[in-house]
């Protein structure tokens, strides 16, 4: 394998392509001691640097689902091969779903993408997700974040009810809602702890929420 | 009460492939290092082999008007800013209620995605095809009301400007969509998911096409016309 800086030019170069098999081929010559670190590290940052790309308006939502499906695809091999995937989101567990009677879930599926590009354990109920689901899936996986998605104004009340059976239990959970109807404002007045507004910013808002619970 | 079969021609999938090319900037200033325009087309084509596109629709005359609403036989519009368009029509007012869909089978293709960029060009697909026809149909209406002298709005559906979504229970109230695969569950979405309901303001005169010429609301996403009175 090449030195550092080599091979994190050859993961930004290679992710800027979408090009997810020359990366599945530098971690096969790559020392398994140095995947979960180093190059993982490596592809983080990669992935980073194109979010902020797509914040700056320098990179399309098309081309950045498609550095998203590269990375997933990469710690998925990255997993196959016995090695942990280690990022700073290693051990944050997010309960994610859209939910009761709203079956649109584009929105919740890419942030669920984005979450575990970004090294978070994402368990994802799906859509129309019935409200005490949350509350047990969250109890389940013993998880620091709830992320709630909703697409209808008649469905986007059930949030503010899931979060108030979430506060009544005493668990400390960082919660999260997105989706067209909501604002900032609405988040708030629902008891959550934060608002993300689009893919661009899911993952700063997310952090923010999440340091706001847990300090 | 009258159904549509709004097959695609080629016409139409080929304004759709420009549509949808449209919506996901193509070509457009950001290179897309993937083949998306290829994306594109075979959904479009995927979709051409299953849609079973059918609407349903029925006319209603308008019983009376308040600056908040307007009723029919069904069930009142409670939309201040539609009723203020009803408000300077003349004539003997009808309301149109109409859904259309583009059937289960097309309407699941996105959800049978394996990656978040497939997930993509599939959804927005199928949301413009479903738009496109919607199209199709009210410019039929649109004909046909012309024949027998009248004029219409363009489509208006809840959810939008200032009607609630719960308005989706006076059209599913009017029209019998089960007969064309819609229903509408108790949060008022319709499942297949890929559906449209709307309603039409037809009369002797119509003002404008949409309620847009009396709001204000700069930014608003939807505008269709420019605000145009106080």
């Amino acid at each position: 394998m090449d030195s550092d800086s080599d091979s994190a030019h050859r993961i930004h170069e290679a992710l800027r392509r979408h090009d997810a098999a020359a990366i599945v081929d530098l971690l096969n010559a790559c020392n398994p001691e140095r995947i979960s670190s180093d190059i993982t590290g490596n592809l983080l940052e990669a992935l980073e640097q194109q979010r902020l790309n797509l914040m700056s308006n320098a990179l399309s939502l098309p081309e950045f689902l498609l550095t998203i499906d590269t990375v997933n695809a990469c710690l998925e091999t990255i997993r196959n091969l016995g090695t942990e995937v280690c990022t700073k989101n290693h051990g944050i567990r997010v309960v994610i779903g859209v939910v009761q009677g709203d079956p649109h879930d584009l929105g919740k599926n890419i942030i669920t993408g984005l979450y575990r590009a970004h090294g978070y354990e994402v368990h994802d109920l799906g859509r129309s997700v019935p409200k005490d689901a949350f509350l047990h899936t969250l109890m389940q996986h013993d998880a620091q974040i709830l992320a709630l998605s909703a697409m209808m104004s008649t469905t986007m009340p059930f949030m503010k009810e899931i979060i108030h059976d979430v506060r009544v239990t005493g668990r400390k959970v960082a919660v999260i809602l997105g989706g067209a109807p909501l604002d900032a404002a609405t988040a708030r007045s629902y008891g959550a702890d934060g608002y993300a507004q689009s893919a661009r910013s899911a993952i700063e808002e997310t952090e923010e929420a999440f340091s706001k619970v847990f300090g | 009460m009258g159904f549509l079969h709004p097959g695609f021609s080629e016409e139409m999938i080929e304004c759709l492939k420009g549509r949808v090319r449209t919506s996901m900037g193509i070509p457009g200033p950001l290179a897309v290092s993937h083949d998306l325009e290829g994306m594109v087309t075979e959904a479009v084509d995927t979709f051409n082999q299953v849609s079973r596109s059918r609407a349903i629709y029925t006319t209603m005359p308008v019983i009376s008007r308040t600056s908040s609403e307007i009723l029919t036989r069904t069930g009142s519009i409670s939309s201040p800013r539609f009723a203020r368009l009803a408000s300077r029509s003349t004539g003997d007012l009808s309301i149109v209620f109409m859904v259309a869909t583009l059937g289960e089978h097309a309407s699941s293709l996105a959800q049978e995605q394996k990656t978040l960029l497939s997930s993509l060009v599939y959804d927005t697909m199928l949301s413009e095809a479903v738009e496109l026809a919607a199209d199709t149909i009210e410019d039929a209406l649109h004909r046909e009301m012309r024949m027998h002298g009248l004029e219409m709005t363009s489509r208006f559906s809840p959810g939008y400007c200032d009607w609630p979504l719960d308005g989706q229970r006076v059209i599913f109230k009017s029209v019998d969509a089960a007969t064309i695969g819609v229903e509408l569950n108790e949060y008022c979405v319709m499942v297949p998911e890929k559906s449209l309901s709307c309603i039409f303001l037809a009369g002797s005169t119509i003002p404008c096409p949409t309620p847009c010429s009396f709001c204000s609301k700069e930014n608003c996403p939807w505008r269709r016309e420019l605000f145009s009175e106080s």
